[in-house]
């Protein structure tokens, strides 16, 4: 990888279009041209008035034209969040850039059919795009792409990804929500979960990861401890945004004690976010078929009775399920119905086996 | 072994409890509830209340464990893809269609099934639950004569549901079949396997909607032999 050229150049705001309320798409035009050329899965960073700094991926195919495309989240209250929405920065507005940089770029197959995966969370997706733009023209391995958010509004190009999908036979896009609306027909969890379940040897595979640094570091030790991935075919752009905006991970860990059926013990430590069930699938500690929907009972926990105390009453359709599954007892829930917050915190739970 | 063999082994495996005997069972328990929820839907009834009557039939018979929801859908509501939201309150009209699509668990076997029903004299409501059945076996019996890939099966289906007027939904297309959960082994659709799929494994799902999106029909099976179907 060449060293990227540190002197800065002129860019000029050509288009800015909204993808979705907290996402917009800004295309750019580099002066002179040539200083737009990038490594797809780089990034550059924008001077702004001030003397701060905003990094963002280019988010497709680098061009001959000199012309470029960034997705930028808004946050709150942030630098250039607001440039952007009071008007500041419109098309016809210049600014400085500096760049490329950032190691995350293409790498070849070990194999023609080693798979390839790309991990990505919210805007993390841009240089992912990038390199789908760049490598999908081209025959090759199969590539999977896990793009994951909290809900359906932060998937913000989900029909182009389902569109691309159908049109380019060697790419799959597979969409996955950790705290999706109850009728969310995709994956519930997280990508690095997702992955990990659809991909259990991953010898001969490479991984790309951008976004949440909590996705990365969590993807590279999953992927690497339980699927056999080289930690050098692990390429990541963890994303640590310069206007954080509050996120579950963030939050006082809740602490779970789970106890499994052969009677070892586990601490757990998880970020409130989701359902119990998501989280404890997440670590392997139960399969969750159904994904939420109260019918496969595969997430079945059992608590003592003040733990049970603790928690808000089963629907009628949750105790029509537990009445439902073999060896149920009136301690059981289903950990899908239980909302992983801060009141959770100390819990105490078994999971039974299958006949326990 | 080729990529295709060795993926095709790695799809079709089987759980430790896999059985066929007890896999044909619950086959047969599957298609019989989906006919005893049939029966007991009336025109008038509220779709929830439909969902709900078939559960507590599948919880009477042992089946309400499934890898999958319980889905009755009335009406327009039948053009819905698998997993998204009903409208709710539709009621069920005198002159109407409605779907059944059913994923139990009998101990630790899987059944899958679906079927679409009306429940007047409408010629056109009627075409598109019987074409969705005509469909199906037409594309069983493309595997059965040609040996195609699930991806060619599928390829095969957009075919004869244009032919007849019909938009075949591909984000319905089938899957895999086994002890419970066969999640855990392969959750992909039929639609993308390269390899003649075996008998038994798998089950052929056909969801077929009018060009207008007003209404749609539902026909799933295992992947079975003509005698399995008279």
């Amino acid at each position: 990888m060449s060293s990227p050229a540190t002197a800065p150049f002129a860019v000029e705001i050509r288009h800015i279009e909204a993808l979705s309320a907290q996402v917009r798409r800004l295309v750019l035009q580099a002066q002179p041209p040539a200083r737009a050329r990038f490594a797809e899965g780089q990034f550059l960073s924008l001077m702004l008035a001030d003397g701060s700094r905003r990094s963002y991926s280019y988010a497709g195919a680098c061009r001959d034209d000199g012309t470029f495309e960034l997705h930028v989240r808004l946050h709150a209250g942030g630098r250039f969040s607001t440039l952007l929405t009071q008007g500041t920065l419109r098309p016809g507005s210049r600014l400085e850039a500096i760049g490329p940089f950032g190691e995350c770029v293409w790498q070849p197959a070990t194999a023609a059919d080693a798979p390839v995966l790309m991990l990505a969370t919210g805007t993390g997706l841009a240089p992912l795009k990038a390199l789908l733009e760049a490598q999908l023209p081209q025959p090759g391995a199969p590539l999977w792409l896990y793009w994951g958010g909290v809900s359906e509004q932060d998937l913000y190009l989900h029909d182009q990804l389902r569109a691309l999908a159908r049109r380019a036979p060697r790419f799959h896009y597979v969409p996955v929500l950790s705290q999706p609306s109850a009728h969310w027909p995709g994956e519930r969890g997280f990508v690095q979960e997702i992955a990990m379940r659809d991909h259990r040897d991953l010898r001969a595979g490479t991984v790309y990861a951008c976004g949440a640094p909590v996705m990365v570091r969590s993807a590279l030790q999953q992927l690497c401890t339980h699927c056999g991935l080289d930690p050098a075919r692990f390429h990541a752009d963890p994303f640590e945004p310069s206007e954080p905006a509050p996120a579950p991970s963030q939050a006082a860990p809740v602490r779970i004690e789970v106890r499994r059926a052969d009677g070892s013990r586990t601490a757990l430590a998880l970020a409130a976010s989701g359902s119990l069930m998501t989280a404890l699938r997440a670590e392997r500690l139960l399969i969750g078929v159904c994904g939420g929907q109260q019918s496969c009972g595969t997430c079945r926990i059992r608590l003592s009775a003040d733990q049970f105390q603790r928690l808000p009453a089963p629907a009628r359709s949750e105790q029509r399920l537990l009445r439902a599954l073999p060896a149920s007892g009136a301690l059981d829930r289903l950990a899908c119905q239980i909302a992983l917050d801060a009141a959770l915190d100390g819990l105490q739970l078994t999971i039974p086996g299958a006949d326990g | 072994m080729s990529a295709v063999l060795s993926q095709q082994a790695e799809l079709e495996a089987v759980g430790p409890h896999f059985d066929t005997e007890k896999m044909m069972f619950v086959r047969a328990l599957t298609r019989e509830a989906i006919q005893q929820i049939a029966a007991a839907v009336r025109p008038g009834m509220i779709e929830e209340d439909a969902v709900d009557m078939a559960k507590d039939l599948l919880a009477d018979k042992g089946m309400l464990r499934g890898w999958h929801d319980v889905y009755v859908r009335f009406g327009r509501n039948t053009t819905k893809t698998f997993g998204a939201p009903s409208e709710p309150g539709v009621v069920l009209g005198d002159d109407d269609i409605f779907l059944i699509d059913i994923g139990p668990t009998w101990q630790q076997w899987e059944g899958d099934g679906g079927d679409t029903f009306t429940t007047g004299s409408n010629a056109e409501l009627a075409r598109c639950a019987r074409d969705a059945r005509d469909i199906f076996h037409e594309t069983r019996r493309h595997w059965l004569a040609t040996q195609a890939s699930g991806r060619a099966l599928y390829a095969f289906a957009v075919a004869a549901a244009e032919q007849r007027g019909w938009t075949l939904n591909m984000d319905l297309s089938g899957h895999r079949i086994a002890d419970f959960p066969h999640a855990a082994i392969h959750h992909g659709p039929l639609a993308e396997v390269e390899f003649t799929p075996a008998r038994q494994l798998w089950v052929l799902e056909i969801h077929i909607r009018n060009a207008a999106g007003t209404f749609g029909a539902f026909y799933e099976d295992m992947l079975l032999e003509d005698a399995y179907f008279e």
